[in-house]
């Protein structure tokens, strides 16, 4: 800076600085592996840049080079927070592309994990959204229930965070162990406390911090391409379970829980109603589980994949979720595009909604969100 | 509505803990748990579809020192459990059973090359 510039920025005095840069992550403890870079006038935010990248890990193209079995495994990694649910999307967009006919029970089994993995993705988001409150109580609890979920997915799949391709090509890789209907019920009476626990608790810390905050209206929402809870929280009630029933979503009675404010509060009341009306799901679900014993999925090491292309969506935790799949008849996929709910959620939305926020009430809207940067990046 | 923590805090007073005394104490591991592989040379046919399962490439197929060449004349699998996912597709790929996996978890290390497990018996790399 020369010494007329610098001359003329003193006699300005603070007045010279319009805001600066403010760098809310990638390794902030309270934003995941993911940047924001906000501009920032005093307390209030003026302008907000997402920084994507930094958990890129380039998924599409390494699916390009495995078989189908290999990449159910590599699929559990495409968001950590619920890895069954990406697992039953690839698996249902192999088996629609082969043609395969998917066994009763493998499909009761794949909606029941399915939905856990789902519970306790929302779990993991009450306690995020709890800590970046400042409510560490919540976020004690929340973790601590959701040890019991990871504590079934040992016990069926073998992992606790990573099931490894558990809901694969042509079913499931093995059937439930002995055992398994009895703790689920006594799993889901523990989760059913835990609901009571949350609404319990909440209200101040999460009341106060969120009501009003991030106000997202229904046509900026489907202008900026959200889904899933936040675009529910705005009003509009869309669901893939419900609209384009898959597996056997189309048999179950459930309901979707729509709000009209499209605050941050009200994003956390519909995740907190969505993990009831997924417990009524696994119930149902267990209670009408066929008994016949299923064998185990037994790898290939090679076979083609039919030519073809196919475009499978599912609900998951966050919102919509899809992979595009194409296949040229050899081993590998020619081409696996994958559409994560979070992309739009972090990136547009995110942005929309910082803009003319104060900072102390960013992380509440970042994680009102329930933003998976795994996902993302990819 | 405030006061909703408090009720849960006295509960808590005359609660067992979710922890235990690790290693005093351990919570049983499931059976299927997917932890250290366990490999036995003799019934292993060398077919290789162990190493091209394996999502990583953490299975190599290698040859038996000079002196062991003759009692296993093949290739036999050598996992390098610092790539390995611990998916268990090798296990269930399998077809004579040689290769499972058991529910050892204690993996940590401080000597790069103990990662490497050789198919051979008393045999370090």
């Amino acid at each position: 800076m020369s010494e007329a510039t610098w001359n003329e920025t003193m006699a300005k005095g603070s007045r010279a600085v319009d805001g600066f840069d403010l760098y809310f992550g990638p390794v902030h403890p309270g934003s995941g592996n993911f940047g924001v870079r906000l501009t920032v006038d005093g307390e209030r935010v003026v302008g907000a840049r997402s920084d994507p990248g930094y958990l890129h890990r380039g998924f599409e193209k390494l699916m390009e080079y495995r078989t189908p079995m290999q990449n159910a495994v590599l699929s559990d990694r495409l968001c950590i927070l619920e890895s069954l649910n990406w697992n039953l999307i690839h698996a249902e967009a192999v088996d629609q592309l082969c043609g395969t006919e998917i066994a009763d029970r493998a499909k009761f089994i794949r909606v029941i994990m399915a939905e856990f993995s789902r519970i306790q993705s929302h779990i993991i988001w009450y306690g995020v959204l709890s800590k970046a409150l400042g409510f560490d109580t919540g976020f004690k609890v929340a973790f601590g229930y959701r040890d019991y979920i990871l504590d079934l997915f040992e016990f069926v799949t073998g992992g606790r965070v990573y099931p490894a391709g558990y809901i694969c090509p042509g079913g499931v890789r093995r059937d439930f162990p002995e055992g398994t209907t009895k703790r689920i019920h006594a799993l889901l009476v523990k989760l059913e406390q835990m609901v009571r626990d949350f609404e319990a608790y909440d209200n101040r810390t999460i009341a106060v911090r969120c009501q009003g905050v991030g106000a997202l209206e229904l046509e900026d929402a489907l202008r900026l391409g959200a889904t899933g809870p936040v675009l529910r929280a705005c009003g509009l009630g869309a669901d893939v379970r419900r609209d384009a029933a898959y597996e056997i979503y189309g048999d179950l009675d459930f309901e979707v829980p729509v709000r009209e404010e499209g605050d941050a509060f009200a994003r956390s009341i519909i995740r907190r109603r969505e993990i009831e009306e997924s417990i009524r799901i696994v119930r149902q679900a267990v209670d009408r589980l066929p008994s016949e014993a299923l064998g185990p999925v037994k790898p290939r090491v090679a076979g083609k994949i039919p030519e073809g292309e196919v475009y499978v969506r599912n609900e998951i935790a966050r919102g919509e979720a899809a992979i595009y799949m194409r296949s040229i008849g050899e081993d590998c996929p020619y081409r696996c595009k994958i559409r994560g709910p979070d992309l739009l959620h972090m990136i547009p939305v995110l942005e929309h909604l910082l803009v003319g926020a104060e900072v102390a009430d960013v992380p509440a809207i970042y994680w009102s969100l329930n933003i998976c940067p795994a996902d993302m990046d990819r | 509505m405030a006061l909703g923590v408090i009720p849960q805090l006295i509960r808590n007073l005359f609660s067992r803990p979710m922890t235990v005394a690790f290693p005093h104490e351990a919570i049983p591991i499931p059976e299927g748990y997917r932890g250290e592989h366990t490999y036995d040379v003799e019934r292993c046919t060398s077919c290789t579809l162990c190493a091209r399962i394996c999502p990583n490439r953490a299975i190599e197929m290698v040859e038996a020192p000079e002196e062991k060449r003759e009692a296993y004349p093949k290739t036999y699998p050598r996992i390098d459990l610092g790539k390995c996912c611990f998916c268990g597709l090798c296990q269930d790929v399998c077809p004579s059973g040689a290769l499972s996996m058991t529910k050892g978890f204690f993996l940590s290390t401080n000597d790069r090359l103990t990662v490497f497990r050789s198919p051979f018996p008393s045999d370090e790399v």
